[in-house]
């Protein structure tokens, strides 16, 4: 339910014709980071809130260091204690009223039906929660449990984590050329929104 | 030999450790917060779990403090009841402090700064005053501060204006490295409009230097931890404490009261949080330097029942008045993800002669206004941007405010990629009604009152900021942006401060009647008790205040070792 929600949310090619060639939600594998996150003090070990340091090695060769989560400090633990059984709670609710307004299994109903229901009033806070951890899920570090493959990176031409390597100082201070903007209808609307000149 | 304690690890701790335990000191410094580093004592580079994570920086609280353990309270003024609960402007609480999270800006203070009252004259409704000392007195702390910690910048191409007003008789210890296309854009519209950019002076490094690693341009900058620790500021000095022997260092253990006996401390006491709860001890000491950042020092302060002769503990907390400034180009990527972040400067705004500010000032009553330096370039991370555009959708798509639109934001990147900041820092006056006191119903992890801040902008940061809002879209313009917008920085975030310049509350001054610590930071009606960190700031200025956090500090800590124990 969790995975039909966030493909709403952020949907990928299998959800919207709009999005064909770009991974979504499902594709970044989001339910896999939510999954990972809610169930931090259940999975024994370290509970994976600090992925480890300094670097993943993603880019160059060596162990993934951020993989090998931190051990955390006493006051931290009781942070994330409180934090995590608050949103286990917003997520048991928040799915069955979702479930409830699409008379029975969210999943069964319609695309355009689960937007409309995701956009109602009586889920809004629910769908912020949601909201946040579909972008979490797509564009924190792969080793958090999302961004599977760095599909939600490669969507956004984002390179991520760049230690040990960094950039060359060509690379910060050139022009990469020009690379106009797509002035899609949402697009031109945000400009205008933030002072288009 | 006598026994010190210092209480913080940041900017001004790591000074009056160094200080003190150069002079024959012991000293035990506690921090509040973890240790994110090894090899502290050196020699050779610092290690850290500090990493390129947007994630654990920016949103899971890494360098601290967790809001639902250590939370703070916001009001606008005394009038108002509490307005927000949770994080209102926290500095990092781990070992180095605010040095860890900061990009390493290190620009000086004017000297106009220093002497606000006696060169500009008095400002309605604020309580304006004189440092007990001049630029004069205070540049070659910043010389040695900066050869210390290892700055970067290039003095000639330092304008006239600023010269003239922050004078150096010395070149900086390295060169400014890779200039940031973004910095460079909205330099050339700064540029454009007359005003004088220059490589922004930073402590991180271009070359070896204090044994730690050249910075590699890897892009997380401001607000993370650097992986290669390329600007270690505070964890120099932290390391000469250390390797004198001297002193022990303690983190994760909160002092939580300077104990008291007539006019003397004795030591303090404190409180740590372990798998089975609270443990609680304390250490006797025969000098206490307060160095636990702006607002906590005035925290500790209020917890331990201090003399307050002058009414003004905890009084006049400055915050700078920000100006975000967003300008966003529809032809080219700029790419702020890669180098240090924001990598020019300008500094024409902090002139209360800028053209036209005196005249604005005027009109709307008031002798005159200052700005602040702006940074030019910079960005976000993507998963801020995700968050602007879930705000921005539910005004533009309020029936369906996510899906494929949502993602073509993310592919324009028009708040990430193709966005140029322009934050400008500015001039916070010192309000005796802007205040840090006891929150009276909130309580932090230990059972402790949290602070409680009151404070917004009065109408000299309002008309700053308009006067100032107008200057920075037309830079932008001139920049080439296709969009521009610049608004209070407290507009993106409900009123609530978040710039993280902590100054004020404990301010220095001669005079016990008007100010709670001396003219080297010793607490007024106490004998043995100092601060040293940004909460003795008497002005704010328009800059980064941690340059002068450490050079204050070194001031006044070197006076106090050379005092007998």
């Amino acid at each position: 339910m969790v995975e039909a929600a966030t493909a709403r949310i952020a949907p990928g090619p299998a959800d919207d014709p709009a999005e064909a060639g770009h991974p979504g939600a499902r594709e970044a594998d989001v339910t896999g980071y939510i999954d990972t996150m809610l169930s931090m003090f259940s999975q024994g070990g370290t509970p994976k809130i600090f992925a480890g340091g300094p670097w993943s090695n993603r880019h160059t060769s060596g162990p993934d260091m951020m993989a090998m989560f931190l051990t955390i400090d006493p006051v931290t633990k009781i942070a994330w204690g409180k934090r995590i059984s608050g949103w286990q709670r917003q997520y048991r609710t928040g799915v069955a009223s979702l479930d409830k307004q699409a008379g029975g299994d969210f999943t069964k109903v319609s695309a355009a039906r689960q937007d409309k229901i995701l956009a109602g009033v009586s889920v809004s806070s629910f769908l912020s929660l949601l909201f946040e951890h579909t972008i979490e899920g797509l564009y924190s570090n792969p080793e958090y449990g999302g961004n599977r493959g760095l599909a939600g990176w490669t969507d956004i031409s984002y390179p991520g984590d760049s230690q040990p390597r960094g950039y060359s100082d060509d690379e910060v201070s050139r022009s990469d050329g020009p690379d106009p903007v797509d002035k899609t209808p949402i697009v031109t609307g945000a400009l205008k929104f933030l002072g288009a000149v | 030999m006598s026994k010190a304690i210092v209480i913080g690890s940041g900017a001004g701790g790591s000074i009056a450790a160094m200080e003190l335990s150069a002079a024959g000191w012991d000293v035990v410094v506690f921090e509040k917060g973890p240790n994110h580093f090894t090899n502290l004592a050196g020699p050779g580079p610092f290690g850290t779990v500090f990493s390129n994570d947007d994630l654990k920086l920016n949103v899971r609280y890494f360098a601290g403090p967790d809001p639902l353990t250590c939370p703070r309270t916001w009001r606008p003024n005394a009038q108002t009841a509490v307005q927000y609960t949770g994080a209102v402007d926290e500095l990092p609480q781990v070992v180095g402090g605010g040095t860890t999270h900061w990009d390493a800006k290190v620009p000086r203070l004017w000297d106009i700064d220093f002497q606000s009252l006696s060169a500009l004259g008095p400002q309605p409704g604020a309580d304006m005053a004189d440092w007990p000392f001049t630029y004069a007195e205070i540049a070659p702390y910043y010389d040695e501060i900066e050869e210390l910690i290892g700055a970067q910048g290039d003095v000639s191409a330092i304008p006239d204006l600023v010269l003239k007003h922050a004078p150096r008789t010395k070149a900086l210890p390295m060169p400014p490295g890779a200039q940031q296309r973004s910095s460079l854009a909205v330099a050339a519209g700064a540029k454009a409009m007359g005003m004088h950019p220059y490589p922004y002076p930073m402590a991180a490094n271009t070359q070896p230097y204090n044994d730690q690693q050249v910075c590699n341009n890897c892009g997380f900058c401001s607000g993370y931890g650097c992986p290669v620790v390329a600007r270690p500021a505070a964890l120099i000095p932290l390391r000469q404490a250390l390797r004198t022997g001297r002193v022990s260092l303690v983190p994760q253990t909160m002092v939580t009261k300077v104990r008291l006996t007539g006019t003397r401390a004795t030591g303090v006491s404190w409180i740590k949080m372990t798998g089975s709860g609270p443990v609680t001890g304390s250490e006797d000491a025969d000098l206490v330097v307060m160095a636990a950042s702006g607002i906590e020092t005035v925290r500790l302060a209020l917890l331990s029942q201090f003399p307050d002769q002058s009414g003004k503990l905890g009084r006049r907390l400055m915050l700078h008045a920000f100006l975000d400034g967003t300008a966003i180009f529809l032809d080219e990527r700029m790419h702020a993800y890669r180098g240090r972040s924001i990598t020019q400067c300008v500094e024409d705004a902090c002139d209360p002669d800028f053209p036209g500010a005196r005249a604005f000032a005027k009109k709307n009553g008031l002798p005159y206004i200052r700005g602040g330096i702006m940074e030019l370039g910079g960005s976000q991370d993507p998963i801020e941007e995700g968050q602007a555009y879930t705000t921005l959708l539910a005004f533009l798509r309020p029936t369906r405010p996510f899906g494929t639109e949502f993602k073509q934001l993310m592919r324009s990147s028009i708040l990430r990629d193709r966005l140029a900041g322009c934050s400008l820092i500015g001039d916070d006056l010192p309000y005796l009604d802007h205040t840090v006191t006891l929150d009276p119903t909130v309580k932090d992890v230990f059972g402790l009152p949290v602070a409680q801040i009151t404070w917004n902008e009065q109408k000299y940061e309002q008309l700053s900021l308009q006067f100032y809002a107008n200057v920075v879209k037309e830079m932008m313009r001139k920049a080439g942006a296709g969009a521009v917008l610049a608004v209070p920085g407290t507009d993106n975030a409900g009123g609530v401060p978040t710039g993280n310049h902590i100054m004020g509350g404990m301010m220095m001054g001669a005079d016990p009647a008007t100010s709670v610590t001396d003219s080297h930071g010793r607490v007024h009606g106490l004998d043995n008790v100092w601060v040293a960190d940004g909460s003795v700031f008497v002005t704010s200025g328009g800059h980064n205040p941690t340059n002068t956090i450490m050079s204050v500090a070194l001031r006044n800590m070197r006076y106090l070792a050379g005092q007998p124990a």
